[in-house]
C-alpha cells in the first residue's frame, strides 16, 4: 500500500509538472493582449514603462522559468491589482474548500443512499421518480438554478443572510478573536479529521469485533462531533453564522452533483445484484438488508468512485459557475425584490474577475488551484479505491483510472 | 468471433437501445429541439412573415399597450402606476392622467406563447432561433470529442508502453483544466471573436476528448486488448494497424457514443453560461438571451421570469435528452454486450464497466 501511494504521488508530481507548463504558456499566448493593454488606450512610452515595471517584457522563456523558481516558495507573484497572489488565493480559497468537501460529501452519501435503494428495487415507482428527480437536477442550468434559489428563498423565507458573505452578522464577528476566514479554514480542517477520525474508527471496529457500524450512527457522528470540537475551539458562533452564509452554495451544489452519483450508484448496483455471490448471501438465508447494504452496495461502490475521479474537474467548474451565478456586484434592486450580490469571496468570483481585468499571475495562480485541488482529490480517491479494491494495488498500475 | 461481431451490429443495438423507455424519451426530446431547427425558417417565411416581423429574433418588436391611470400611491397595479415609472413612457405625465404603457417583458399570451423580452421580442422565436447554434456547439464537440478519445485509446491498446505512457499523460494533465472551465476562460479571453459555435465545439472536443474521453474509453481498450479473440487474431497474422481497425475499433463504438453524448451535455452548458456572461457575438442563442434579459432588467426595473425560464429550461431540456439517450447508449455499450459475454467471470465485466 506504502509502494502505491508514493508510486501515485511521484506519477502525480510530474503531471503537476506538465500542468504548470502548458498553464503558462496558454495564459500568455493564447489569450491575446497582457495586462497593460487591458487598461485601454495609453501613449506608447507610458505603456513601455509599465511592462518594464511589471516585467512583461522580458522573453516568455525567462518568465516561465522566474515563475516555476519562485513557485517552489510559494510565491506566485505579484498580482496587477490585488496584492500577493499567493494570498489573495488562500483567501478565496477558504469558501470554496469548505462549499465543495461539505456540498460533495453531502451529495455522496445522499445520492449513494438513494442510488443503492433505487438500484436494488428493479423497477418500482420509487426508481422510476428517482431517475427522473436525478436526470432533472443533474442537467439544470447552474446560474438559472442560482437565481430561482436566491429568488425563491429571499422572496419566501425573509432570511436575508444566504450566500453571502457580506451579510455576516456583525454582533458575532465584533467580539471574535477570528477572521470569517480563518473560522473557514477551520471548518475544513476539522471537518476532513472528523471524517478521516471516523472512517478509521470504523475500520477499527470492524477489525475487533467484525460488525459494521451502522450508517445512521455515521451520520450522527459526522454532524456532532465537528460541532463538539468547533465548540470546543469556542467558535461555534461564528461557525453557524458562516455556514449559514454558505448555505445557500452547498444546497446549490448538492442539487447538481447528487442525481451524478445516485445513476452512476444504481447503474452499478443493478449489475451487482446478478452477481453470484449476493445470491449466494440470499441463499445462506442473510436479512435482505444485510446483503444490500453489505455486500451488493460495498462493491457497488468502486464504480462510482472511479466515476468521481473523472467528475471531479467538472463539480468543481459547476461551483465555480455557481460562485459567479450568486456573486457579482453591488445591489440590484428588481421590482420590490431586492437581489444582494456580494463581492467576490470564493476561487470562481476570483477566477472571472481576474479574467476580466487580464490580470494573467493572478488568473494563472487560480487556475493553478483548480488543478492542484483536482489532482489532491483524484489522488486521494484513487487510494481510497486501492484500499478498497486489491486488484488495483497487486496490478502495480501507478495510474490508476 | 464471428459471432460475437454480429451480435454487437446495429441490428442487436437498436433493440437494446429502445428497450429503455428513458432512452427512448431521450431520443424524442432530440427530435423535438431537431423539429425546431427545421421549423423556424418555415415558420419566418410563411405564418410569421407578413406580419411587421414582429417575430424576428433580433429585430423584432411587439408589446401589448395598456391604458393606466397616473396615481400618487398604486393601489391597484394592474391599473394603476406611479407618477414615477409613467415619466419613463410620457415625460409629460401628470398625476391623474390616463396614459399608454408598453408591456414588455410581456407575459406568455396567444400571440407570444413564450411571452416578449425587455426588448419586446418573441422568446418562442428566440428560442427556436438558439437550438441551431445549440446543435452546432454539441455535435462539434461530440464527434471531436470522440474521435480524438478513439484515437488515444486505441493507439493506447495497440502500441502499448512508450506511447501508452505519453498518452494518459496527456490525458491527466488535460484532465486538471477542465474542458467546460477552459472553455469559458478561452471565450473570455478572446471576447468572442474566436469562438463561433462551431469552433467552440471543436475546441471543446479536443479538450474534453482527450481527457475524460480519452481516460475512460483507454481502461475498455486495454480491457478489449487482453481478451481470447485478439491472441487469436495475432496469432493467424494480423498486424497492429489491421487488428486496431478490424477488431478494436467495432468495440470501441459503443463506449465512444455514450462519452460523444456526455460530451454535448458539457459543451452546451459551457456554451451557455459563456454567453450568459456576454462572452459570445451570438445574439440567438439560449445564454445570450438570458444575459440580454437579466442585464437589461437593471434598467427597466422588471425581471424577465419568461425569458429565464425558457431560456434555462430550453438548455436543460436539450441537454437531457442527450444524457437520456446515453443512458440507452450505455446500455447498448455494456448489458447488450454483456448477454453474449455471460460464460466471463463478474469481476472481469466490473473491470471494464469501471468508467
Amino acid at each position: 500500500m506504502g509502494r502505491y501511494i508514493l508510486n501515485r504521488v511521484l506519477s502525480g508530481l510530474i503531471t503537476l509538472f506538465l500542468f504548470l507548463t502548458l498553464l503558462f504558456f496558454l495564459a500568455n499566448l493564447l489569450i491575446p493582449g497582457d495586462f497593460v493593454t487591458s487598461l485601454g488606450p495609453m501613449p506608447a512610452d507610458a505603456a513601455a514603462a509599465l511592462r518594464e515595471e511589471l516585467g512583461l517584457n522580458r522573453p516568455l522563456y525567462q518568465q516561465y522559468f522566474d515563475w516555476l523558481g519562485s513557485l517552489v516558495t510559494l510565491d506566485m507573484g505579484e498580482s496587477f491589482g490585488q496584492g500577493p497572489v499567493w494570498e489573495t488565493i488562500t483567501f478565496a480559497m477558504a469558501p470554496t474548500l469548505v462549499v465543495l468537501t461539505i456540498g460533495l460529501m453531502v451529495a455522496f452519501v445522499l445520492g449513494g443512499w438513494l442510488g443503492r435503494n433505487a438500484g436494488y428495487r428493479k423497477s418500482s415507482f420509487f426508481t422510476g421518480s428517482m431517475t427522473f428527480i436525478a436526470i432533472v437536477c443533474l442537467t439544470l442550468f447552474p446560474p438559472a438554478l442560482a437565481i430561482a434559489l436566491e429568488q425563491g428563498i429571499l422572496r419566501n423565507s425573509g432570511w436575508s443572510a444566504l450566500g453571502q458573505m457580506a451579510e455576516l452578522d456583525i454582533d458575532t464577528w465584533a467580539t471574535s478573536p477570528l477572521s470569517p476566514n480563518q473560522v473557514l479554514w477551520r471548518i475544513f480542517f476539522v471537518f476532513v479529521a472528523s471524517a478521516l477520525f471516523l472512517w478509521l474508527t470504523e475500520g477499527l471496529v470492524w477489525k475487533f469485533t467484525r460488525r459494521r457500524m451502522p450508517g445512521w450512527i455515521f451520520l450522527i457522528a459526522m454532524v456532532a462531533v465537528p460541532l463538539l470540537i468547533w465548540s470546543r475551539m469556542g467558535i461555534a458562533d461564528q461557525v453557524l453564522d458562516v455556514a449559514a452564509a454558505m448555505s445557500l452554495l452547498i444546497v446549490a451544489v448538492v442539487i447538481l452533483t447528487f442525481g451524478e452519483v445516485l445513476l452512476v450508484t444504481k447503474a452499478s448496483m443493478d449489475d451487482v445484484m446478478l452477481e453470484d455471490y449476493v445470491m449466494v448471501a440470499r441463499a445462506k438465508g442473510m436479512p435482505e438488508s444485510q446483503v444490500r447494504d453489505h455486500h451488493a452496495a460495498r462493491t457497488a461502490l468502486l464504480p462510482v468512485l472511479s466515476r468521481f475521479t473523472v467528475a471531479i474537474p467538472y463539480f468543481l467548474t459547476g461551483l465555480v459557475i455557481l460562485e459567479v451565478a450568486f456573486g457579482g456586484g453591488g445591489n440590484l434592486d428588481i421590482a420590490g425584490v431586492t437581489m444582494r450580490f456580494h463581492p467576490p469571496v470564493g476561487l470562481g468570483s476570483l477566477l472571472f474577475e481576474s479574467l476580466s481585468n487580464q490580470d494573467n499571475p493572478l488568473l494563472v495562480g487560480a487556475l493553478l488551484i483548480v488543478g492542484v485541488l483536482t489532482l489532491l482529490v483524484r489522488i486521494v480517491l484513487d487510494v481510497v479505491h486501492a484500499a478498497l479494491d486489491p486488484r488495483i494495488r497487486f496490478s502495480g498500475e501507478a495510474n490508476g483510472d | 468471433m464471428a459471432t460475437r461481431e454480429r451480435d454487437v451490429g446495429p441490428d442487436g443495438s437498436l433493440k437494446t437501445f429502445f428497450s429503455n423507455p428513458i432512452a427512448v424519451i431521450g431520443f424524442g426530446i432530440i427530435l423535438l429541439f431537431a423539429l425546431m431547427v427545421v421549423i423556424h425558417p418555415l415558420l419566418m417565411n410563411t405564418l410569421w412573415s407578413g406580419q411587421g416581423d414582429i417575430y424576428d429574433p433580433v429585430t423584432g418588436y411587439d408589446a401589448p399597450v395598456l391604458e393606466v391611470e397616473v396615481v400618487r400611491t398604486v393601489s391597484d397595479p394592474v391599473t394603476q402606476v406611479d407618477v414615477a415609472t409613467a415619466r419613463i413612457s410620457d415625460i409629460t405625465a401628470g398625476v391623474g392622467d390616463v396614459i399608454e404603457i408598453t408591456v414588455q417583458p410581456a407575459p406568455p399570451s396567444g400571440t407570444h406563447w413564450f411571452g416578449t423580452d425587455v426588448f419586446g421580442r418573441d422568446v418562442f422565436s428566440m428560442i427556436l432561433a438558439g437550438a441551431w447554434p445549440t446543435f452546432m456547439v454539441g455535435l462539434s464537440a461530440a464527434l471531436v470529442s470522440a474521435a480524438v478519445a478513439v484515437v488515444f485509446s486505441i493507439s493506447s491498446a495497440t502500441f502499448r508502453g512508450r506511447v501508452d505512457r505519453a498518452l494518459s499523460r496527456v490525458s491527466d494533465v488535460l484532465l486538471l483544466l477542465p474542458a467546460p472551465l477552459a472553455m469559458i476562460i478561452l471565450a473570455g479571453g478572446t471576447t468572442g471573436e474566436f469562438l463561433t459555435p462551431l469552433n467552440f465545439g471543436l475546441t471543446y472536443g479536443v479538450l474534453a476528448g482527450a481527457s475524460t474521453a480519452a481516460i475512460v474509453l483507454r481502461s475498455h481498450a486495454l480491457a478489449t486488448v487482453e481478451r481470447p479473440f485478439i491472441d487469436a487474431a495475432r496469432v493467424s497474422g494480423a498486424g497492429g494497424w489491421y487488428l486496431a481497425r478490424r477488431h478494436l475499433l467495432p468495440h470501441m463504438i459503443p463506449l465512444a457514443a455514450v462519452t460523444m453524448v456526455s460530451s454535448v451535455v458539457g459543451a452546451v452548458v459551457a456554451h451557455g453560461f459563456a454567453s450568459w456572461l456576454a462572452y459570445s457575438d451570438d445574439l440567438t442563442n439560449w445564454g445570450a438571451i438570458m444575459f440580454v434579459a437579466i442585464g437589461f432588467s437593471e434598467l427597466q426595473g422588471v425581471f424577465a421570469w419568461n425569458v429565464l425560464i425558457a431560456g434555462a429550461g430550453a438548455i436543460s431540456l436539450f441537454c437531457a435528452g442527450f444524457y437520456m439517450a446515453s443512458l440507452g447508449l450505455k446500455d447498448v455499450a455494456y448489458r447488450g454486450g454483456d448477454q453474449q459475454r455471460s460464460t466471463r467471470p463478474g469481476w472481469v465485466r466490473r473491470l471494464e464497466m469501471r468508467t
